[in-house]
């Protein structure tokens, strides 16, 4: 575990993988080739299938000649089809059709080939909503785990920030100034149903859904200080869950909603807090003496957060069972606003302005090039 | 360290429980830290006013009390700070005597940050400065219903760049009188 995180240093530190590193961290995936994939959409859906699998961390995208599996198929604009064949034998293992835009069957395609051949969970399949200030105006944006599929998801022409995706994908919570005041507002995103929750006096910031979709945990300043609060996704009357005289922010729930973990800098500068909603908050032990922006694995095992060491922000990892945490990142870089996939494993991060994927395993790291040169505060769906 | 984290845990610990016990009265503050001193001596928090009938992004004149005769218009602040500074002081003592002089205004307050910090923690950071300004003036004075307050974080900086004085330029509140009716 420790050589895996100093390996994983070194191929943070690096552009181009390290030859020797390579080996040891591509022991155990399974070697696949993507074969050309034929139809109009075929060069473009083999492109981005070879990525998907690629970032699965799960699966080594080679030639044909080391492949165990070989994947081909056919991509139309609305749908792709395709085999998975051991190299072996030709034996299928897999024969779908996906009837849907490509881009979007490409990526579910990408999740099953992870599953059948690896037993892991498949990432591809992620949507991930960012802040971005292109139009002059910080907005909400959306983008599949690859960067592509970019949608601008909010036009106010204020500061639209801190968004946060609910589990299953369904709502979106985040701060608006488009009153003029920061208030905290619900998106339905199938029908695009916008409605504002949280505008008590004061700062309304950083909503976290819990897991079930039917509350947030919010930072409200109402009663004199900014503090954390948890209330109905309809809104309703918050119930008040820390009382200092610092400044706590960022909330963020356990994966069975039973408790909290927020910054707090009553103390000095912000440390991590962990807080069943009943009450006792517990400092969490990190190491690091400025500690921000929690995300709560999905697994419940593991938080991830900023951390600011000699003035860069660095994501570490805190193992909760061990009480132990470790960087995934170093350098002069700032990363920033670590969000998890569903597979417990990536993390989206903020790195100087664009948006990568953090393997915490490896170390390896992807950048998610959405055409975007400021993209901050990633969520994504689970 | 130890024995402090455990102070701190059962003072946040026993608040909480006093929070939802559903207690009415006003609870002292429970911090540990020594940066206070020489602070007006607040003691309890005080809840926030409802908001007023004004738009913070249009309805605020800032430039009265940052003209050169007053120059008590923004309030600077260290690194992660909401301590009013000694040298703050004086600017907020000139701000209570206008508003007594000004019995019909209101004043906003809109705390802001420097880049570096993380940006949820800098918009709770930059209501916290706000707050403080509050309690600063109304430990002189000044109506609880008279000073509003506001954050926009990192959003809005005062001056660009990477630079340690653009930093300090940018963690600041900016005090601001309310010209929209009430």
């Amino acid at each position: 575990m420790k050589r895996f995180g100093i390996l994983g240093l070194v191929l943070g530190l690096l552009a181009a993988p390290v030859a020797q590193a390579q080996v040891v961290v591509k022991k155990g995936r399974v070697r696949v080739s993507v074969e050309a994939i034929k139809g109009p959409s075929g060069t473009e859906a083999a492109s981005v299938l070879r990525g998907d699998l690629a970032r699965s961390g799960a699966i080594e995208v080679v030639p044909a000649d080391q492949a165990e599996y070989v994947v081909g198929g056919t991509a139309v604009a609305g749908a792709v089809s395709a085999v998975v064949a051991a190299a072996a034998d030709r034996k299928e293992v897999l024969n779908e059709t996906y009837t849907k835009a490509w881009r979007r069957a490409t990526h579910e395609l990408a999740d099953e080939i992870v599953k059948r051949l690896t037993g892991q969970i498949g990432i591809a399949t992620t949507r991930v909503v960012f802040v971005s200030k292109r139009t002059g105006n910080k907005e909400l944006y959306l983008m599949d785990l690859d960067g592509g599929n970019v949608q601008q998801f909010t036009k106010d022409a204020s500061i639209s920030v801190g968004p946060n995706l609910s589990r299953d994908g369904s709502m979106l919570a985040y701060t608006s100034y488009k009153s003029g005041y920061p208030d905290v507002y619900v998106i339905e995103l199938a029908s695009g149903k916008r409605t504002r929750v949280a505008a008590f006096p004061g700062l309304n910031s950083d909503p976290a859904f819990s897991p079930d979709g039917r509350t947030l945990a919010l930072t409200l300043s109402k009663d004199g200080n900014p503090e954390i609060y948890h209330m109905g996704v309809a809104g309703g009357t918050p119930t008040r869950l820390t009382r200092t005289r610092g400044t706590e922010a960022s909330p963020c729930f356990s994966p069975d909603g039973q408790r909290l973990v927020y910054s707090s800098d009553d103390r000095g500068a912000p440390q991590l807090y962990v807080q069943p909603l009943r009450g006792g908050a517990e400092r969490l032990n990190t190491g690091v003496l400025y500690a921000t922006e929690p995300s709560w694995s999905p697994d419940g095992k593991q938080i991830a957060f900023n951390a600011r060491v000699s003035g860069i922000f660095q994501i570490y990892v805190h193992d909760i069972a061990t009480s132990k945490s470790r960087s995934l990142t170093s350098g002069g870089v700032d990363s920033e606003d670590p969000a998890w996939c569903r597979d417990s494993r990536h993390l989206v991060v903020s790195r100087n302005g664009k948006l990568a994927l953090l393997d915490s395993l490896t170390g390896e790291s992807y950048v998610l090039e959405n055409g975007f040169g400021d993209s901050t505060e990633p969520s994504c769906t689970q | 360290m130890k024995r402090l984290d455990l102070s701190l845990s059962c003072v946040i610990g026993a608040a909480v429980a006093l929070a939802l016990s559903g207690c009415k009265s006003a609870q002292p503050y429970a911090g540990v830290d020594g940066a206070t001193g020489g602070e007006v001596d607040y003691t309890a928090m005080q809840s926030l006013p409802e908001r007023g009938n004004f738009n913070p992004d249009t309805d605020v004149d800032y430039g009265t009390l940052r003209a050169p005769d007053m120059n008590c218009g923004i309030i600077f602040f260290e690194t992660d700070s909401s301590t009013i500074g000694g040298s703050e002081r004086a600017k907020l003592e000139k701000v209570a005597g206008w508003m007594a002089k000004h019995p019909d205004k209101q004043i906003l307050v809109a705390g802001h940050t420097d880049e570096r910090g993380s940006l949820g923690y800098n918009r709770s950071l930059g209501e916290r400065r706000s707050i403080a300004v509050r309690d600063y003036l109304l430990g002189l004075g000044a109506g609880r219903d008279r000073v509003y307050t506001h954050s926009y974080g990192e959003e809005r900086p005062a001056a660009q760049g990477a630079s340690e004085s653009a930093y300090a330029k940018n963690r600041r509140a900016e005090i601001g009188i309310v010209v929209a009716k009430r």
